[in-house]
C-alpha cells in the first residue's frame, strides 16, 4: 500500500540527509511503530506520506501510484483517504469539540445532518459522547488527543499517520490512546506512528521500523531496540 | 451561502482577535487614500477649472475696418461652418463702442461723444466659443488665414499654462497613486502574513484533511478585502470632513480667485466614493490572496 523506493530527502538549505536510501513497504492494515532518538527522520518519513513535500531522490508510491506525479486537486484527493495526528494536537482553539471534529467532513461540503450523524458516532468510538459542546481549553492532554484522533477519522481515512502521539501524554493516558489507535486499526485502518516512548512500543507487538540519522536501521516485529 | 456566511463570521472573528495588526493595516489604506484623495481632490479640482474656463473661452475675432459687409458676413458663415465653434455673436462697431464706454460709467457720455465726432476707431468683430481648450490654436490659425481679419485674440499664455499645469498633476497623480497602492498592497499583503502565520495550525489541519485551496484562500481574501473597505470607508468619511471645512474656510476668507470655483463635495465625493471602495476591496484581496498564496506554495516543499 505505501512504498518507499531508494528514498532519500534533503531539506531546501541543509547538507545532511533527513533520509537516506530508505526502501520500505507497508501493507494495508499494517500497524507499524517508527522509531529513533530526535532528529532520526520520523517526521519527514511521515511528511513525505502526507505529500507535504516530495522526496529528493527516489520514489514514493500509494496504492501504485507515484505521489510526485499527483497535481494539486489529486492531492488533496489523497489527503481525504488519510488521517493525521500530532503530538500537539493541534485543535482549533476557538471551537467546540463538535466544530473541531465537524470542521473536517463541512471541508469536503457533507450535508449538515450527515455530519452531525456521523460526529457523534466517531465521538463515542474515541470515548468522548457527550463532550461535544466543550471547548479543548477545558479539556485534558488525553481527552484532547482524542478529540485529534476523532477528527482524524471522522472521514474513514485507509492510513492513519500519529507523529509522537502520546509524546505529550503520561504513561497510563498514553496507554488509553494506544488502545484506541489499536481498535481503529482491528476495524481496517492502516497505522503508522512516530514514536521515541520504549514503554509505548515495548508494551504492544508490533512491527518496528528504527530509524538513525536518517537511516533504516532495524525492520522487525515487536519490541524496541536501536 | 451558510458557507459564505461562516467565511465572513470568521473574518469578523479574526479581524477583532489581531486588533493590532487589523488596525495597522486599515491604517495604511486610510493613510494611503487620504493622500491619493488629496491629489484626486486637487487633480478633480483642476479639471473642473479647466472645464470652467473652457466653456467660458472667448475668442475674439478683429476684422479690417476696410471689408465690405459682404465680406463681414462671408467670414460668419466661415465661423458657424467650422465645427470646434459652438458660439459666435457678431459685434458691430457701436456695440463695441459702448461696450467699451460702460467700463468707464461716469464719463459715458463724454467719451462716446468724443469718439462718434472722430470716427469710431474701434473694429467690428466676432466672439465666438471653441468647444475645447485642446483646440483654441487650431481655430485660432484657420481663422487667422482669412482675408479680412485683422487679428485673432485670446488668453493663448493662459491656458497653455493651464493645460500644462493640468496635465502635471494627472501624471503625478498617476504616479503618487501607483506607489501608494503599492504600499497598501505590501501593507494588506503583510498583515494578511501574520494572520496566515497565527492560523498556521488551522491552515495545516485544512490541508491535511484535504481542503481545497480556495477553500482555504477564501476566508483570508475575505478577510483582507473587509479591512480594505473599512479603510476605504475612514478615508472617504475623514476627506469628506476635511474638504467639507476647506470649502468653508476659503469661503471664509476668499483670498484665493479659487475659492469660488472649488468643485462641491457632492459632485467629488460619488467619484471617490465608488473608486475608494472598489480600491480598497482589490487592495485587500489582491494582498491576501498573494500573502496566502505564497504561505501555501511555501509550505510545499
Ligand atoms: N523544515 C525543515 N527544514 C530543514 N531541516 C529540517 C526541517 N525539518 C526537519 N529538518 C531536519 O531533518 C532532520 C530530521 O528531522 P525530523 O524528521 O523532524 O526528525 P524526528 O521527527 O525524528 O525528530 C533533522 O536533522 C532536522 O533538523
Ligand atoms: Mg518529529
Amino acid at each position: 500500500m505505501i512504498k518507499f523506493d531508494n528514498i532519500s530527502k534533503v531539506y531546501d538549505g541543509n547538507e545532511q540527509y533527513a533520509l537516506k536510501d530508505v526502501n520500505i513497504h507497508i501493507k494495508k492494515g499494517e500497524f507499524v511503530f517508527l522509531v529513533g532518538p530526535s532528529g532520526a527522520g520520523k517526521s519527514t518519513f511521515l511528511r513525505l506520506i502526507l505529500k507535504d513535500f516530495n522526496p529528493t531522490y527516489g520514489k514514493l508510491y500509494l496504492n501504485e501510484v507515484d505521489v510526485n506525479k499527483l497535481k494539486n486537486n489529486e492531492v488533496q484527493h489523497l489527503r481525504r483517504r488519510m488521517g493525521v495526528v500530532f503530538q500537539e494536537f493541534k485543535l482549533l482553539e476557538g471551537k467546540t469539540v463538535f466544530e473541531n471534529v465537524a470542521f473536517a467532513m463541512e471541508v469536503l461540503k457533507r450535508d449538515s445532518r450527515t455530519i452531525k450523524k456521523r460526529v457523534s458516532y466517531v465521538l463515542e468510538i474515541v470515548g468522548l459522547n457527550g463532550m461535544e459542546e466543550r471547548y479543548p481549553q477545558t479539556m485534558s492532554g488525553g481527552e484532547r488527543q482524542r478529540v485529534a484522533i476523532a477528527r482524524a477519522i471522522i472521514n474513514g481515512p485507509e492510513i492513519l499517520i500519529c507523529d509522537e502521539p502520546t509524546g505529550n501524554l503520561d504513561p497510563r493516558t498514553s496507554f488509553g490512546i494506544m488502545k484506541l489507535l489499536e481498535n481503529i486499526n482491528t476495524l481496517g485502518t492502516t497505522i503508522i506512528m512516530a514514536t521515541h516512548d520504549k514503554q509505548v512500543v515495548d508494551s504492544f507487538n508490533k512491527r518496528v521500523l528504527i530509524l538513525q540519522d536518517g537511516v533504516i536501521r532495524g525492520d522487525r516485529q515487536g519490541g524496541y531496540f536501536y | 451561502m451558510r458557507m459564505f456566511l461562516n467565511f465572513v463570521r470568521d473574518a469578523y472573528n479574526n479581524i477583532k482577535r489581531n486588533v493590532l495588526m487589523s488596525t495597522a493595516s486599515i491604517a495604511s489604506v486610510v493613510a494611503a487614500l487620504i493622500i491619493m484623495g488629496i491629489v484626486l481632490v486637487i487633480a478633480i479640482n483642476v479639471s473642473y477649472i479647466v472645464q470652467e474656463v473652457e466653456s467660458n473661452l472667448q475668442m475674439k475675432v478683429y476684422l479690417n475696418d476696410d471689408i465690405t459687409d459682404h465680406r463681414v458676413s462671408e467670414i460668419g458663415t466661415y465661423i458657424q461652418n467650422n465645427s470646434h465653434i459652438t458660439e459666435m455673436k457678431y459685434v458691430s462697431k457701436e456695440e463695441a463702442l459702448k461696450e467699451f464706454a460702460s467700463w468707464f460709467d461716469s464719463s459715458e457720455e463724454t467719451l462716446l461723444k468724443g469718439y462718434t465726432q472722430t470716427g469710431n476707431p474701434l473694429p467690428r468683430s466676432y466672439v465666438i466659443k471653441v468647444d475645447n481648450a485642446d483646440n483654441l490654436s487650431a481655430v485660432y490659425s484657420t481663422i487667422m488665414e482669412y482675408d479680412g481679419v485683422a487679428d485673432v485674440v485670446y488668453g493663448k499664455e493662459y491656458v497653455s499654462v493651464l493645460l500644462k499645469f493640468n496635465n502635471l498633476i494627472n501624471t503625478i497623480s498617476l504616479i503618487v497613486v501607483a506607489i501608494l497602492s503599492a504600499v497598501s498592497l505590501f501593507t494588506i499583503y503583510n498583515t494578511i502574513k501574520l494572520t496566515v502565520y497565527a492560523r498556521r495550525n488551522d491552515v495545516e489541519i485544512m490541508r491535511y484533511v484535504g481542503a481545497s485551496n480556495s477553500y482555504i484562500k477564501i476566508p483570508f481574501i475575505i478577510e483582507g478585502s473587509v479591512l480594505g473597505i473599512i479603510g476605504a470607508v475612514a478615508a472617504v468619511l475623514l476627506l469628506r470632513g476635511g474638504y467639507t471645512m476647506m470649502i468653508g474656510l476659503m469661503q471664509l476668507n476668499s483670498v484665493l480667485p479659487l475659492s469660488t470655483s472649488l468643485a462641491p463635495f457632492s459632485a467629488v465625493m460619488y467619484q471617490i466614493t465608488t473608486y475608494f471602495l472598489l480600491y480598497g476591496l482589490i487592495i485587500g484581496a489582491a494582498g491576501s490572496y498573494f500573502s496566502v498564496s505564497k504561505f501555501l506554495k511555501g509550505n510545499v516543499k
